[in-house]
């Protein structure tokens, strides 16, 4: 079966006496095998493996990006400026500064590979923490490391 | 290498007590309605909904690497879960700023078990769920092995890991925890677990020594 990159959110489990949270990339997990690494901006990296069908089904959900290429070293250099700028996009998103990304990436992203961007994307993730007054999942504590992505392409293939 | 590969901590053979589990256990929330108990030798909540409970086992920390487990004498019917920590750090009690890796297990609607990383008291789910059919007297377990954390589970017939998930937010060592359910029904029996200490390397004895 094919297997294709994501950047999926987290969502809140509700019921729950503790405040939960789970990527949401399980909500597919009966059709797909699948592991990640949590990221900057509440969301996770991570690879899929599944039919085209449900691919296809996971990138139709609104919540999910699929990355733009399916191996960690297939070159960005054949992305259109669209593409690319859309990416770049989802990096601010996600939190990094235009500084950071220009200082890593420079001008062209066209440069680089899927698996640059995703390390980059793995830079780093904040610890969370419970505002019980509103109750709501806040993640703005300190910087934490991410697991790294090529351990998560190992893990699926 | 083999689950479990420590001892029982706590059997629960003790008289029976609607207002304390025992001297080994602190709650990581005071309060009366926060009542843990014996009940025939095994731990149960005797307050009911809707008072649950963290604790953990003050006597030690465990670790780095570390395994603990328990019996499910009988399930909670409520829609919550039961849960093992290991790790267990920043105890201050009240202070909702405690971390840890921790398996949760559950009957409620579809059998469930999940591996998370808890920090400041959110619970991050680990990868994927895992759905194997669970009954009164199952034992569930959870282990930490460098960054990364297992789920096991013994059904009758030997233990069998359920999933395997790879974290290195906490590499210390900790205490270890468990979560009452708010409900009466439940009981949990044979607490056990310990520091995990790998097994030495084979040594070559020294050439001179070795039969010509």
């Amino acid at each position: 079966m094919p297997v294709a990159w994501f950047l999926a959110p987290y969502k809140r489990r509700a019921g729950t006496i503790s405040p939960d949270r789970y990527c949401a990339m399980d909500d597919y997990t009966a059709s797909a095998a699948w592991t990640e690494t949590e990221v900057l901006g509440n969301r996770a990296v991570v690879k899929v493996r599944a039919s085209e069908v449900t691919l296809a089904a996971i990138n139709a959900d609104p919540d999910f990006v699929r990355l733009p290429k399916d191996a960690l070293d297939d070159p960005l250099s054949d992305l259109s400026s669209g593409q690319k700028a859309a990416l770049r996009n989802l990096l601010l998103d996600m939190g990094y500064t235009l500084q950071e990304i220009q200082a890593r990436f420079g001008a062209d992203l066209g440069d680089y590979t899927l698996r640059d961007v995703l390390r980059f994307m793995a830079s780093r993730r904040l610890k969370p923490r419970h505002d019980r007054v509103n109750d709501t999942i806040v993640l703005d504590g300190e910087a934490q490391s991410c697991r790294d992505v090529d351990h998560v392409d190992r893990e699926v293939v | 290498m083999a689950f479990p590969v420590t001892g029982i901590l706590d059997d629960f053979n003790r008289a029976n007590s609607t207002t304390t589990i025992g001297s080994n256990w602190t709650a990581l929330e005071s309060g009366a309605t926060k009542d843990r108990g014996i009940s025939s030798n095994q731990a149960y909540n005797p307050d009911g909904v809707p008072n649950y409970s963290w604790l953990y086992y003050n006597v030690a920390q465990f670790g780095p690497d570390s395994e603990c487990y328990c019996t499910i004498a009988t399930w909670t019917t409520n829609a919550d879960n039961h849960t093992l920590m290991v790790r267990l750090k920043d105890v201050t009690q009240d202070a909702y700023t405690f971390d840890a890796y921790m398996l949760q297990a559950g009957i409620s609607g579809t059998d469930a078990i999940k591996i998370y990383r808890i920090d400041n008291n959110v619970n991050t789910q680990l990868g994927a769920t895992v759905n194997p059919m669970m009954a009164n007297g199952d034992k569930i377990g959870i282990r930490v092995v460098g960054s990364t954390i297992t789920g096991w589970l013994e059904q009758g017939s030997g233990w069998t890991e359920q999933l395997s998930r790879t974290d290195s937010t906490y590499a210390a060592a900790g205490y270890f925890g468990f979560y009452t359910s708010d409900d009466s029904t439940w009981r949990v029996d044979d607490f056990g677990g310990g520091t995990i200490t790998a097994p030495p390397l084979f040594l070559r004895p020294p050439m001179h020594l070795l039969a010509r």
